[in-house]
């Protein structure tokens, strides 16, 4: 199979702009039924059952951060923070037809605002990404924040 | 500010607001709080093996802590003797030496001074042995927590921590072999706020079903209905003591046990050692290992590190609820046309329950306690003159 890169960029773009924008189930409805959404505290870590992280969620643990999101008792998301995030530096694996899978590596700088608090974020990411029934899925995401170490500010929205 | 007028901010139903947001308050707190009691700096297993060190803070002051060959522990100011800047630069490692980068003084991990180029320079009167690395004057450890006095005097560690030992040896009790470990890397969490926000909520029964209904499932939330269990003032650290639910659960859900405030700085909860630190009026950092168990299936440090990074941490759904009032509380208080807050939940009800002074679950007889611990700390003469923020010469 022929990958166009700018599919791929297309809907990495995608994922961005429905985080931006609050659509949360549809955020969900991008990820396989077993996705993992990892931000990891260690630049090298590689194991999240022997390293603390920020976040290490299941598909359901995802679904339970946005049903809090939507709960309308999550607190630190009243008024809702506003976001950009600009994907950026996207650079593609070969296509593995075996599984179907290919790696998306990116840069990605988040401009968060909440109530009067201004958060900027920078963040090397990596998507696994499934193709299945012809459309794309990410099953693996992994948010390495540049401050990932250090004392951070509450991080209320998904990242 | 006087002694007088310091005590004054402490009510027996209320706090001042200036506590929270008056520079000159904490830089009082810094020299009569952290500078004179003992502040919680590290877990033994942090540093295992001979080398091994682990850099933290005592309010502002940078500290070393390091293993040494014989199987002791030193505890330095990380501060060159020569013209101040820190030796050690990065938070976990193993070295017997650390060398100061602007002149080359080199100390022994145990603080002495073993290197200085050039020492002729000095003329015959340098006196090398007394320029080790300043050592902490006392540190203290109580079942692997390792606790730091910038005071030389003042009383011990154990007759300090009084009651909450007991709890402090429950909480590594849960592990079969009665000693903890930490998960390597910690949450590191961090507010416009004071700092004595986190003393206060982590053992504040009463937001749990309000700030964290996001969350809390309504089986969660039994164990903090008001029949049952208690607060406590144990010598001035707070307790909540949900034990009548069922003792410290080793899966680490919240089902029973206790949460702990080791004042000023230590958190003990679930599975959590979380370590306060104030950085200025308004601005406080917060870092929390998760504990590992020791021969438990594996399964169930898993299940523990994976439900308390999913609750807590700067993205945790229950935490980022607690930092978020911490900052709308210190917005609050800016304001000066109102100056009390109310700590007056359970005074009349609250009783004697063998040493200690308790109420019931939504009560505030815990903070109470810390607060008047606050008073006594804050209007206190320093053990003896000049010692109470100098650290000794280390050799």
């Amino acid at each position: 199979m022929v990958i166009d890169p700018r599919e791929i960029e297309q809907f990495l773009y995608r994922e961005a702009r429905l985080l931006d924008e609050g659509h949360f189930d549809e955020w969900l409805d991008l990820f396989t039924a077993d996705a993992v959404y990892w931000l990891p505290v260690g630049q090298s870590d590689t194991d999240p059952d022997r390293q603390v992280s920020i976040i290490y969620d299941s598909r359901h643990e995802m679904e339970r951060r946005v049903a809090r999101l939507k709960s309308g008792y999550a607190h630190a998301q009243d008024p809702p923070s506003r976001t950009h995030r600009i994907v950026s530096n996207v650079e593609l694996s070969t296509f593995d037809p075996g599984d179907a899978s290919l790696t998306a590596s990116t840069v990605m700088v988040l401009f968060a605002l909440t109530r009067h608090k201004h958060a900027i974020h920078s963040a090397r990411c990596e998507f696994r990404l499934l193709r299945e029934s012809a459309l794309w899925r990410i099953a693996r995401k992994k948010v390495s924040l540049l401050r990932s170490n250090e004392a951070l500010d509450g991080i209320p929205y998904l990242v | 500010m006087t002694n007088q007028d310091l005590g004054a901010l402490i009510r027996s139903d209320a706090v001042h607001r200036s506590v929270y947001t008056d520079p000159a308050i904490f830089d009082l707190e810094m020299e009569r709080i952290f500078g004179r009691t003992w502040v919680y700096l590290g877990h033994t297993s942090e540093i295992r093996e001979a080398g091994d060190y682990k850099t933290t803070y005592i309010g502002k002051h940078p500290i070393v802590l390091s293993r040494l060959s014989d199987g002791g522990v030193a505890a330095l100011l990380n501060r060159c003797r020569h013209r101040g800047a820190t030796v050690c630069q990065h938070e976990l490692g193993n070295s017997r030496f650390f060398r100061c980068a602007y002149h080359g003084w080199t100390y022994a991990n145990s603080g002495r001074l073993v290197g200085v180029p050039h020492p002729a320079g000095y003329g015959p009167s340098f006196a090398r042995e007394e320029l080790g690395l300043a050592r902490l004057p006392r540190l203290g450890i109580h079942r692997g927590f390792i606790f730091g006095s910038l005071a030389a005097e003042g009383q011990g560690l154990e007759e300090y921590l009084g009651g909450t030992k007991t709890l402090i040896d429950e909480f590594c009790d849960v592990s079969p072999t009665g000693e903890l470990e930490v998960f390597p890397g910690y949450q590191k969490c961090a507010y416009d706020g004071n700092w004595k926000y986190q003393v206060e909520n982590g053992v504040d029964p009463y937001h749990v079903q309000h700030l964290h209904r996001s969350t809390f499932t309504e089986e969660a939330l039994k164990i903090y209905s008001e029949a049952k269990g208690l607060v406590v003032d144990m010598d001035g650290h707070g307790v909540t003591d949900h034990r009548d639910s069922g003792p410290l659960p080793p899966d680490g859900s919240p089902s029973g046990g206790f949460n702990l405030v080791v004042f000023p700085n230590l958190v003990l909860l679930r599975t959590q050692i979380r370590t306060i630190r104030p950085i200025s009026v308004n601005r406080t950092e917060i870092y929390t290992n998760v504990v590992r168990l020791q021969k438990v299936p594996e399964e169930l440090n898993i299940r523990r590190l994976h439900s308390q990074q999913f609750e807590f941490g700067p993205a945790g759904v229950i935490y980022v609820d607690d930092l978020e009032i911490f900052e709308r509380t210190q917005g609050g208080l800016q304001s000066s046309a109102v100056d009390w807050l109310l700590f007056s939940r359970g005074l009349s009800r609250e009783r004697m329950h063998g040493r200690y002074l308790s109420s019931a679950m939504s009560d505030e007889t815990q903070h109470r306690g810390m607060y008047r611990h606050w008073k006594r700390l804050m209007t206190a003469a320093p053990a003896s003159a000049g010692t109470g923020e100098r650290a000794q010469d280390g050799h």
